[in-house]
């Protein structure tokens, strides 16, 4: 029930800080882009899209509630109610996952007849918004504002997404399979194409892998940098 | 309430302990507050007690649980308004405290009715980041009220509010210490200490200086001498008796009766005096 009511809490913040227009404008600017490409082309700019919009823009995202929030002191108070830390990162990894979500099934209709395989296309994006949400609250935890958050996240970010030089067929190396973002691309093209089972089973053993990483770390940082530093006392 | 034995607290990373050493109980119903100058130890006490820094050596029971053990299940029992406002700017008064309310499982006092009581109900549609500070404040003290708590910790609670305001929130304390909830109070001001709280502990350098009455330490601290402001010939003066003395103190009488007097105060010390004095250091 508390759990409810902070990921409600969650989605009215978002919504009062506009993030959901953001979210229909850039959907809605992608779709007209997508609508206009030529058929041989659209999936693989589709799936480029899909991999910045669903995971990148959320990893950004997340950094500037964080801080909003930090900013309207609001942290302070959420933690002296009883408020769970872990219910906090899961309301925020809910709340996120569905605007994220709702998104990609906006980008995606253009090529919604060459998916052979939804359920992997729609999982291995949710796990891609987790660990992004997630590796943007470590972050956002160890930032003082909006331009040092993103000094750090747009580095971070650069790296996380290398293997994009692997999809585009720029550049390819085997320490890309390391990265959970060669898991995302793998898991977005098994969503179009025939792709073998394993590989499909490493990305979402991969993703989870990161995911629990990144779950124990953003609880970890939180609680050292944010939840301790609470209080102006 | 609150048992707290040999609390010492070192932040990581410092080789001297912030906290060195206190010692206080404080009662169910009483009104305690925490005097003393920035980077005295104050903040770092008060965020133990609110279970936020765990780490900590001694023994410190709060609602008869060591303070070590608890989980977020301790914040259903107490109330927290820290000084600078913390709410959701993009909300209403109402939304803000409606939606503060859900977090707790146990009963919560109807959100209209505590804005009706610091008298912002008028403003309950209006969206905090339009509040001033003083609005903010009062809303942020409503929130703490929010789950009826038995322990109540007041971050200058009187700060940025006008007489009216300041009478309002010092009323609202009273009938909640009344109702029997304890509250911690930390403040810079004085008089709000001197009129609010049962005893005071003044903290300095991570150690607590001196515990006790704001009118004990007064008296305590004070003389024990009489000033008398009288008028003579058209000009303003003032003479001190011992009050030991003064019912037979035959000068005394024949001010009283020889000239107009206009005010009579015994000598006690004020709590800044006794601050100063005890500490050697400012208290702002």
């Amino acid at each position: 029930m508390r759990l409810l009511n902070a990921i409600h809490i969650d989605i009215t913040f978002q919504f009062r800080h506009g993030f959901y227009y953001v979210y229909l404008f850039i959907s809605v600017l992608y779709l007209l882009i997508l609508f206009n490409l030529q058929q041989g082309i659209r999936e693989t700019i589709t799936l480029l899209l899909l991999f910045i919009d669903t995971t990148m823009l959320g990893f950004f995202f997340i950094g500037a509630i964080v801080l909003l929030e930090k900013g309207q002191n609001i942290l302070q108070s959420l933690f002296v109610t009883p408020l769970r830390l872990s219910e906090y990162i899961i309301a925020k990894v809910i709340s996120l996952s569905i605007l994220a979500m709702a998104s990609a099934l906006i980008i995606v209709t253009p090529i919604h007849l060459s998916i052979i395989n939804f359920p992997v296309l729609l999982f291995g994006l949710w796990l891609s918004v987790i660990f992004f949400t997630l590796f943007g609250l470590i972050i956002a935890a160890r930032s003082q504002n909006v331009n040092d958050y993103f000094a750090k996240a747009l580095g971070l970010g650069l790296v996380a997404s290398l293997p994009l030089a692997q999809y585009l067929h720029i550049f390819s190396t085997p320490l890309f399979y390391v990265l959970p973002t060669r898991a995302t691309l793998i898991l977005l093209e098994a969503a179009v194409k025939p792709t073998g089972l394993l590989h499909i089973i490493y990305a979402f053993i991969c993703l989870l892998v990161w995911n629990s990483l990144a779950a124990f770390l953003a609880y970890r940082y939180f609680y050292r940098h944010v939840l301790v530093g609470t209080g102006a006392l | 309430m609150i048992n707290v034995q040999n609390l010492l607290f070192t932040y990581s990373g410092n080789a001297e302990p912030t906290l060195q050493g206190l010692d206080f109980t404080i009662a169910k119903g009483e009104i305690f507050g925490f005097l003393g100058p920035s980077g005295a130890g104050k903040s770092t006490t008060i965020k133990i007690l609110i279970g936020i820094l765990k780490n900590y050596q001694g023994q410190v029971t709060v609602l008869n649980r060591e303070l070590r053990r608890i989980n977020a299940d301790y914040y259903e029992s107490i109330g927290v308004a820290f000084e600078f406002p913390n709410l959701y700017s993009k909300f209403t008064a109402l939304e803000n405290l409606r939606f503060f309310s859900k977090l707790y499982k146990g009963p919560t006092t109807n959100p209209l009715d505590l804005l009706t009581m610091v008298g912002l109900e008028t403003d309950q549609n209006t969206r905090i980041a339009e509040f001033s500070k003083g609005m903010k404040m009062r809303l942020n003290f409503c929130r703490s009220l929010l789950n009826n708590p038995d322990l109540l910790f007041l971050d200058e609670p009187t700060s940025g509010q006008d007489p009216v305001n300041l009478r309002k929130i010092k009323d609202i304390i009273l009938e909640q210490k009344s109702k029997g909830t304890t509250v911690c109070i930390t403040t810079h001001d004085m008089h709000v200490a001197d009129s609010l709280c049962d005893r005071v502990a003044f903290i300095v350098d991570g150690k607590i200086a001196l515990v006790d009455s704001p009118r004990a330490l007064k008296l305590q601290h004070g003389s024990r001498m009489v000033r008398v402001e009288y008028r003579d010939k058209g000009s303003l003066k003032n003479k001190d008796y011992s009050l030991d003395s003064l019912a037979t103190n035959q000068d005394f009488q024949n001010l009283l009766s020889s000239f107009p007097v206009e005010t009579i105060h015994t000598q006690e010390a004020t709590l800044e005096d006794i601050f100063i004095k005890t500490t050697g250091r400012k208290l702002q």
